[in-house]
Parts: C-alpha cells; structure tokens; sequence
C-alpha cells in the first residue's frame, strides 16, 4: 500500500498523511492490526521532516486509528475503521455552537465572544 | 619454497578475480545499461552528458588492467625471489596489493554517491510516494543468521581469551580483536540501519528494486560478519600451532572470499535484467 503526498498541495504535509491512512483503512487497502513504518522511515522515504510525521501519527493516535505498543512499533488501531468516521471537527462545532448560542441569549455580544475566545486559546489553561 | 606454492595459486586467483573477473562483469553490466537505455529514451538516468559515463568506464577499464599488470609483476617478482630464498612470503603482499585492488571499486562507490545527488538535484517533482509498511531486519535475514553472526563474534573473542591463559590487558590480541571486531560490527550495523530507515539515494529507484537490494546488503554484510569471525580464529590458530606458512594464502583467501559475499553476491542477485528501469523514462509517472 502506497501512501503519496504533494509538497505543493494546499494541506499540510501532516494533514495529507492523516486523510490518506484513515483513507486506507476506510477503503480495507490497510486491514487492523497491520504494521506501520517507524517514523524515520516514512519521513526518509517522503524526504518530510520526522516532526511531520511525528504529528500526523500523534493525531491518528489520538482519533483511535493508530496504536503505539512500545518498542514493537505502530500499529492500526482495531477499531480504526469505526474511529476514522468520528469527525473531531464536526463536533468541535457542535460543541462552540450550542456554547456561543447559550452566551448570546444570556447577552453576550459577539466581539465579546472573541475576545473571550482569543484569550483563553493564548493562555492554553484550559 | 614449495611451501609457498599454495600461496601462488591463491594469489593468482586474487589477481583474475578482484582485477579482471569482477571489473569484467560490472563493464558488461555498464555497457548494457547505456546500450539497452540509451538517454533518449531514459533521460532521468543521465543528470549529465553520456560521453561522461563512458569516459568514466574507461578510466575505470585502464586502472584495473593496470592493477592487474601490477599483479603480475609482483608474483613474477615474488617467484623469482622465493627460488633463492628459504623464507615464507610475508603476508603483507597480498594485504597491501588488496587494498591497491580496491582503489577502484572505491572510486566507483564515490562516484555513485555524486551520481545520485546530481539525479536528486535534477528531480523536480513535488508528488512523492512510499511505501506504508515496514522494513524491519527479520524481513530480509532468518533469525538464525542474526543468531549465527552474534555466536561466531563471541566464540572468536572467546577463542582468543582462552589462548591469552582468560586474560585481557593492552599488550595481548584479544583486546585489540575485540576492539576491531566490535568496531566493523558497528560500522555494519550502521550500514544496516540505514539501509533499512535511511534516506532513498536514487530518487527514482522502484520500490520492489530497493527492497531487494536492502536484501542484498544485509545479507552480504551478516555473511561478511561470520566470515571475518571465523577467519580471525583460523588466523590465529595457524599462529598457534606454527603453521604460518599458510598466512599469506589464507590472508588472500580471505579477501576473495570477503569480495565473492559482498560485491560478487550483489552482481548475482541484483541482476540487470530484473530491474525496473521505466521509472527513468521521461514520461514515467511523476511519482
């Protein structure tokens, strides 16, 4: 199974690595339990930096479709194909609607809103 | 000395082996490559003008003919000096004449390097591909080679311990073998490393091509190790039970030997014909 990413695509690089593993497992290219290159090794082989590849393997790790088993490597997760379907983004806009929704009844404006928002994602406490 | 005979024939064998059998076969191998996938048609094989490359296998042709020609002249000198000599030939001759032999192929090795940074320089391409399975050491070599290599390095210090009376300081050879063969160990499991996760040299080389030549390395480089190991100890047992006119001609063995798992395992098993060279095609896939 070969994985391929375009330097001159508007996605990230780690994006691009993201959507074509979960592509892979969605379309059986990739079964659950199958191993994965280390993280030197793809990069080597894509000419990426490991950071990038660290990355998209962290937020695969994260959705559930990939898993970590120490010094034996990585490995697709066994639920990974139930897990790809799970669109983090989708609810992190669920979740800011029914929030900014509740903030503008109780009669918050929206330049408030921001403000609020802006300042809480800079000082990552939450 | 009739003693030395043996050694003629031994040497004789490194000079038709290592200066003219295997330069012979990688100028077979050249000239199919430029008469078979001429630039026309294959440009991403040649970052620079064809006449460069066949400059180059001349030279290569001139010094290895050269080298052979030297090999002559030294065992001819070598014969004459024995018929009125009753010592044994040092076993520095075909050490030093070994590493004369290998000015070329290490030319070569550096040339190849250049070669491959001229051909990623010239890739443009911005789509690249690989593949999404591991390469891991126990894909290309059986366990028990692995186990066969980590057994023959301790049985060869352990040999050399039990006949310095288990003792080690600076002066005797067991520290000093330890120290090399743990030293040529690392270097070939550096090798090994990087041929497994390192960067790919030709930008362009097609995957099944590559894994059989990770294959090929790792394979040549276990064997390599066993063999060092094992000629260490026949090395020092023939010091041992005073037998040191078989030095010079086991020394030269060696190195044909070392030569026939390394390079001549390669130009067996890498073979021309079986490689993909469509990816060098100007209109190949741009990946």
């Amino acid at each position: 199974m070969d994985i391929t990413i375009d330097i001159e695509d508007s996605a990230p690089l780690f994006a691009q690595l993201v959507e074509q593993i979960k592509e892979a497992v969605l379309k059986d290219k990739i079964s659950p339990g199958a191993p994965l290159p280390s993280i030197r090794q793809l990069a080597n082989d894509l000419r990426l930096n490991s950071k990038t590849v660290a990355k998209a393997y962290r937020l695969l790790e994260r959705d559930s479709v990939i898993q970590t088993r120490g010094y034996r490597g990585t490995f697709i997760h066994p639920d990974a194909k139930i897990n790809c379907t799970v669109d983090l983004g989708e609810w992190v806009i669920a979740k800011l609607s029914d929030a900014i929704s509740e903030l503008r009844d109780g009669g918050v404006t929206d330049s408030e809103i921001r403000i609020a928002f802006g300042n809480l994602m800079n000082k990552r406490t939450i | 000395m009739p003693e030395n005979f043996l050694f003629y024939i031994v040497f004789l064998s490194q000079i038709i082996l290592i200066s003219f059998y295997y330069p012979r076969q990688i100028l077979s191998r050249i000239a199919y490559v430029l008469r078979t996938f001429p630039a026309s048609k294959y440009p991403k094989l040649y970052p620079k003008q064809v006449a460069f490359y066949e400059i180059g296998q001349s030279i290569y042709r001139v010094v290895n003919h050269l080298i052979l020609a030297l090999g002559f002249i030294v065992l001819i000198a070598i014969a004459s000096w024995d018929s009125g000599s009753s010592g044994k030939v040092s076993e520095a001759i075909p050490v030093a004449y070994f590493f004369v032999q290998m000015i070329p192929l290490f030319i070569m090795e550096f040339s190849g390097f250049a070669y491959f940074k001229l051909m990623r320089k010239a890739d443009m391409r911005t789509k690249r591909k690989a593949d999404l399975l591991p390469r891991r050491l126990f894909d290309f070599i059986s366990p028990l080679v692995f186990v066969a290599a980590v057994i023959m390095f301790l049985s060869c210090i352990g040999f050399f311990y039990s006949l310095h009376q288990f003792k080690i300081d600076w002066s005797n050879d067991t520290f000093t073998i330890l120290l090399t063969q743990l030293a040529t160990n690392l270097l070939f499991a550096g090798i090994i490393y990087w041929n497994l996760y390192g960067k790919k040299i030709d930008p362009y080389q097609d995957g099944n091509d590559r894994l059989k030549q990770v294959e090929v390395t790792i394979k040549s480089l276990f064997f390599m190790s066993i063999a060092s190991s094992l000629f260490l100890m026949i090395f020092e047992a023939i010091d041992e039970f005073n037998l040191d006119y078989f030095e010079p001609a086991l020394m030269s063995g060696y190195f044909q030997f070392i030569l026939f798992i390394g390079l001549g395992s390669m130009l067996r098993n890498q073979r021309i014909e079986d490689m993909n060279f469509d990816v060098y095609k100007e209109d190949a896939a741009t990946i």
